[in-house]
């Protein structure tokens, strides 16, 4: 039987659990410190700009027909200046998929594991994640279906902290004693990050433009759980605190109690670990597209597995947390750079490739 | 394919059992898990840190309760942990502790170089107690009060039944803090003593930031309550030497407060704070009748007690220039940025006029139809 | 081991270059003789051999798969009542079919065919009926409300308990045999224009690339022609109820029948479906979505609980609400191993009592369960060897095991557990996460005859969710499956 299409739903939830990981655990620390008084706000415009972002991803699509990126940039443009750019953005990828795991491992470290290697951590997330990937695009899709749900059935116990939400702690001041606004929008841009990988999807997109839309649902549910999280945090804490909270996210959700079971927010920040894989998996999907595209002939579970090796062998240089929240901020201003890069780029391609048509039909 | 799958698990089981024959293991008899944590004030800003830990023996086919207590003298209190850990025969740990108490001297001097260790450490939970005693926290945590249970499942229980009947405000470590964060309020927390055989919630400990400055007397607890936050049970008795009102008590008081602001005249802030109280009787001393429209004139003349009674606790925290109730941010969010910084400073609160309102209501008044 | 020697028969069978087994193909050379026939059958004492000289005939078959009155009825009443003169005119009536070659005899004395030797020719007459079982309740999947009977080894009436439930021509059966010695018939039966005719394809290429020299039972068949041979979990559900495997047909899917046993298979399958049982159905529908989630329920505490506490006990001890925190600290006191290893104890034991509780006839079965429940519950406890809150655990991780409707889907998730137990004593929270991952991850490439395993989860089909989740209103279920993929998707046109 034919390989299914990825099911439109399946790329929203495929989207929006790549953009969502750990950032959300820091995102309303990093919001109250260069935004201040009702830093949520900046969620929404942000949202706002990564929509457009998405929608020229969309062009890419209808003005190429449907055709995967790398056919519309190999028709357009030669292939040796194209092998450097996707040696980049493969290597972009590659290393944002492997310090993705290293924060989140890093972070387990912190909470739980205080003298467990962190590198065997890693490798036993990365060998999951290569399990993962290993098992095909549709197939993570699928994964990633089942982990959502377990995952979306954390958002209503946000509800149980309504009892300590207080309007009153939001203040009607808007992005007062804040600094550093343009470090700040990058950081919040890049919590959105996982959205350009649409670009790689179309060949395996079903063969009609509703998907797109998809695209934004996945986003807007990204945008959706980070605004819950972030207003939760102003209202249950107040944003002089926030500012000297490591992880507010984790704080809130140590506040809950159960019958049975008080103190979850270990076992929540656990459960996490399916939005890292899938986080992960997509970049080092993607990585491997990149440069299965520069070496068609490897297969391509050989060229992943080398990949993966690499990019643990760099990620073990930062040791500590606050290198690689340096790393990722280096890193996601390469990505703010590839997600509106490569599809104008794609849009370069088709140009030229139309004006070559028009001039042989002439 | 299927090959590398396989292989692939059986390195993450190998990978498991690697990684996990860490020392993170925490299994729960072996670990000495804290449940109260004491500190005191020592001389050269040194402090006296105490623990108290169950402890739990098997013997043949017995197990026993007991505990182990240790009080140090250190400069902070992961110093204090390292010195007691050499003398017990478990690993210390601190992610069940539930009661955390200073003594008064110390909130005095200010807590804030202690919250650090608290706050730091993510083992320890946000919900977790904290309350101020008037002598000596080791004291306390040692002395075994006769007909109680151990002291830190007194404390746990005691302060728990008290946040739950409403008759004390709701304040834990998360709360404290958030209020030493928040510009318009300042923390407080619960106020024990020692009386005789037993601990007694005496009063409210308030501060200024991280230090203490003054406390309300259980007395006033009540009122102090009515005004920090809206109600929906609790109880309250009191006695006036009037004929009308010799002695009332009530319970499931449910009352409403409303802060308003508004500027005077005169450029000054001022916080009216009108309060709803309705109450079911349960026992009254006096010579009017509840069943008739005496009642009326029974509630004007609780009413009015109620409100000087606000109002003096008001004047006191006023005069202490803690901001308890939350003023302040009734105030932000009622001016523009600039208002509010030109007005945020030390004291605000005794620059404003603060006036309680209060209307009280006789929900019911019981089986006795008079 | 079989599929050991399934491989190894395999690798035979291309070394030699044939595609049959010497052992049970006859030399299809040589005329149709007696002589030659009863050579075929050399040393089969079993066989009975027949003369009625006054005919010159001569009858050769099994009597052990004949059916008496069949016999007696088609062909020893119409011989001995003949004279050598009318044995022509007889010959003409249509029972009796006239051997082709020797092969053809041979397979058909195999199948319970009397073979028939006159000098005018070979005949072949139908009389097949060995013994079988009687139509009873089923063991394993008995039920409270709905149709009693349940399948047996019986091909024929099997076939017949089906037919006799759907009416229609448009019920097909398409017949297949494997197994090189065994010859066993396997039916695949479908509703024309409800099942997708893809699957019934699929099927059928599996059925017939099938090299194993025998078939014993459906649920062996199942792990012949399932994609994933070393798949955790099932992939085709297996039944003995009448009535799912007709509300399977009719939902469209195929429904494979073995000879000789009792359980059908069902394909495709998805996962969730084995959480599902027909009295869902017999009772009203919020009884029913009720019972549904409450196995759903016990999925989660069958596959989570014991590792949730190895997890906590072992790492998390912060978790524990200060209300539990005196007893069970009480009650691990005086227990000398870590809470693995402890874990692993009791799992282990209740393991090996529920097999042998399963091996075991009734009456000594509940010898075992005495014992067992004496030894797990009050002994291993006040020896110091347990905890009771473990036992708790597992006793409710066991029951809910068997809350469970299909045993072999209870034995996976069974052994899940023990891979989420030792993941969670090492790693705490970490591995039991890192396992669930695992295994979600396992669940998403499996696939059922080339349906997705998880549907309607993922791919999501909210759709279905009615009645995969819950049971849900008849008046609501008015559609297939999206996994059969049927051409007819409309299934109830009842309005509410």
């Amino acid at each position: 039987m034919a390989q299914e299409k990825l099911h439109r739903f399946s790329i929203a939830m495929l989207i929006f659990n790549t953009q969502a990981g750990v950032v959300q655990f820091i995102l309303p620390r990093t919001i109250a410190t260069y935004f201040g008084t009702n830093g949520w706000i900046v969620i929404i415009l942000v949202y706002l700009i990564v929509t457009l972002n998405i929608m020229l991803i969309n062009a890419v699509y209808r003005l190429g027909k449907g055709k995967s990126l790398f056919v519309i940039l190999q028709d357009g443009l030669p292939r040796f200046m194209l092998i450097p750019v996707y040696l980049v953005a493969g290597s972009l990828f590659a290393m944002i998929g492997c310090l993705v795991v290293k924060q989140y491992v890093l972070i387990y470290q912190m909470i739980v594991f205080p003298s467990t290697s962190d590198l065997m951590l890693k490798i036993f997330v990365d060998i999951l994640v290569f399990l993962f990937v290993t098992k095909g695009i549709y197939n993570m899709s699928k994964a990633n279906l089942l982990m959502v749900f377990i995952l979306l059935m954390i958002v209503p116990s946000g509800f149980m902290m309504l009892g300590d939400f207080d309007l009153l702690r939001l203040t009607p001041y808007v992005f007062k004693e804040g600094h550093d606004w343009l470090k700040g929008f990058a950081s919040v841009y890049a919590a959105f990050m996982g959205y350009e990988l649409s670009i790689l999807l179309f060949p395996y997109a079903e063969k009609n433009n509703k998907w797109l839309k998809y695209v934004h649902l996945g986003n807007s549910i990204a945008m959706l759980i980070y605004l819950l999280v972030a207003l939760l945090c102003y209202g249950f804490f107040n944003y002089h605190e926030l500012k000297y909270l490591s992880f507010p996210l984790l704080d809130m959700f140590g506040y809950l109690q159960f019958p049975f079971v008080e103190r979850i927010q270990n076992f929540i920040f656990s459960l996490f670990l399916f939005s890292i894989i899938m986080t992960s998996g997509m970049y080092f999907w993607s990585s491997q597209q990149m440069y299965s595209a520069v070496l068609p002939k490897l297969p391509w579970r050989l060229l992943l597995f080398l990949i993966m090796i690499l990019a643990i062998g760099v990620s073990y240089i930062p040791k500590s947390l606050i290198i690689v929240e340096q790393w990722f901020d280096v890193l996601s201003l390469l990505e703010i750079g590839t997600a509106v890069g490569l599809p104008l780029l794609a849009l370069l391609a088709i140009l030229i490739q139309r004006g070559r048509s028009k001039h042989h039909a002439s | 394919m299927h090959h590398r799958g396989r292989l692939c698990v059986l390195a993450l089981f190998f990978l498991a059992i690697a990684a996990g024959c860490s020392s993170d293991r925490n299994i729960l008899e072996r670990v000495g898990y804290v449940r109260t944590v004491g500190f005191d004030a020592e001389k050269d800003n040194m402090i006296r840190v105490t623990v108290n830990i169950p402890l739990i023996i098997a013997e043949a086919n017995e197990t026993r309760q007991q505990e182990e207590i240790f009080s140090k003298v250190v400069r902070s209190s992961k110093e204090a942990r390292i010195l007691m850990s050499r003398r017990t025969s478990r690993k210390m740990v601190s992610g069940q502790i539930n009661t955390i108490l200073f003594n008064e001297e110390l909130s005095r001097r200010g807590l804030w170089s202690h919250m650090d260790s608290l706050l730091r450490d993510f083992t320890i939970s946000k919900r977790t107690e904290i309350a101020v005693v008037e002598e000596s926290a080791r004291d306390i945590i040692e002395t075994h009060l006769p007909g109680h249970s151990r002291t830190n499942q007194y404390i746990d229980r005691m302060l728990k039944k008290e946040f739950e009947t409403q008759t004390l405000p709701h304040v834990l470590l998360h709360h404290f803090c958030r209020d030493y964060f928040d510009e318009g309020r300042d923390p407080i927390t619960p106020f024990l003593s020692k009386s005789g055989k037993d601990l007694e919630v005496s009063g409210i400990a308030l501060f200024k930031k991280d230090r203490m400055v003054g406390k309300l007397s259980a007395n006033d607890i009540f009122y102090f309550s009515i005004i920090y936050h809206d109600q929906d049970r609790g109880e309250f008795t009191l006695g006036l030497n009037r004929p009308e009102l010799y002695s009332i008590s009530f319970h499931a008081i449910n009352n409403t407060t409303r802060k308003t602001i508004s500027k005077t005249p005169d450029g000054r802030y001022r916080a009216d704070i009108r309060i709803n109280i309705h109450g079911g009787v349960t026992e009254y001393i006096g010579n009017l009748k509840m069943s008739t429209s005496e009642r009326t004139e029974l509630e004007h003349i609780l009413s009015r007690h109620i409100e000087e009674e606000c109002n003096r606790v008001v004047k006191k925290l006023q005069q202490l220039g803690v901001d308890s109730i939350g003023i302040g941010q009734y105030v932000r969010n009622k001016v523009s940025y600039q208002e509010w910084k030109a007005f945020y400073k030390d004291n605000y609160i005794q620059d404003m006029d603060i006036v309680v309102h209060t209307n009280f209501k006789v929900k019911n008044f019981g089986n006795f139809f008079y | 081991m079989l599929q050991f020697i399934s491989k190894w028969v395999q690798a035979k069978n291309k070394k030699s270059g044939r595609s049959g087994n010497p052992q049970s193909s006859p030399q299809a050379s040589g005329p149709v003789t007696l002589q030659n026939i009863q050579d075929q059958f050399k040393d089969c004492s079993d066989l009975t051999h027949y003369t009625l000289p006054e005919l010159q005939a001569d009858l050769l078959f099994f009597d052990h798969q004949l059916d008496p009155h069949a016999y007696e009825r088609d062909v020893l009443r119409p011989l001995l009542n003949i004279t050598k003169d009318e044995l022509e005119q007889l010959l003409r009536r249509s029972q009796f079919v006239a051997a082709k070659d020797v092969v053809n005899t041979v397979h058909g004395i195999l199948n319970g065919y009397v073979a028939l030797f006159l000098p005018q020719g070979v005949y072949l007459v139908d009389a097949y009926g060995p013994e079988k079982r009687s139509i009873e309740q089923s063991e394993s999947e008995s039920t409270i409300n709905g149709p009693h009977d349940a399948f047996n080894e019986s091909l024929g009436t099997n076939l017949g308990l089906i037919r006799s439930r759907l009416k229609s021509n448009r019920l097909k059966v398409l017949q297949y045999t494997a197994g090189e010695i065994s010859k066993t018939k396997i039916c695949v039966l479908y509703i024309d224009g409800i099942a997708n005719m893809e699957y019934v394809q699929e099927i059928e290429n599996r059925i017939k690339a099938i090299e194993f020299s025998s078939l014993y039972d459906g649920t062996m068949l199942t792990q012949l022609i399932d994609d994933f041979p070393n798949a955790l979990f099932p992939l085709f559900q297996t039944s003995e109820r009448t009535d799912i495997a007709v509300s399977k047909l009719n939902e469209g899917k195929l429904v494979v029948i073995e000879e000789h046993s009792p359980s059908v298979i069902i394909a495709p399958s998805s996962f969730f479906e084995f959480f599902t049982t027909p009295d869902d159905y017999y009772n009203r529908w919020v009884v029913g979505s009720a019972l549904r989630l409450l196995r759903y329920l016990a999925f989660l505490i069958t596959i989570c609980l014991t590792p949730l506490y190895v997890g906590i006990t072992t790492y998390h001890y912060e978790m524990i609400p200060e209300n539990l925190l005196i007893s069970l600290t009480e009650s691990r006191s005086r227990v000398p191993f870590p809470p693995i290893i402890e874990a692993l104890l009791m799992e282990g034991t209740i393991e090996m009592l529920r097999e042998a509780g399963a091996r075991l006839p009734t009456k000594i079965g509940q010898t075992i369960g005495i014992v067992g429940g004496i030894v797990i519950g009050t002994a291993a406890v006040q020896a110091g060897f347990t905890s009771n809150i473990l036992i708790i655990s597992v006793a409710m991780s066991a029951i809910a095991s068997f809350v469970i409707p299909s045993y072999i889907m209870s034995g996976s998730l069974r052994l899940i557990r023990f891979g989420l137990l030792i993941l969670s004593g090492m790693l705490g929270n970490f591995g039991f996460c890192a396992g669930i991952a695992l295994i979600i991850i396992h669940l998403a490439k499996l696939t059922s005859l080339g349906a997705p395993y998880t549907i309607p989860a993922a791919p999501v089909k909210p759709r279905d969710w009615i009645d995969i989740f819950i049971r849900g209103p008849f008046w609501a279920l008015n559609r297939r499956p999206a996994q059969s993929r049927s051409p007819n998707t409309k299934q109830n046109k009842m309005k509410k």
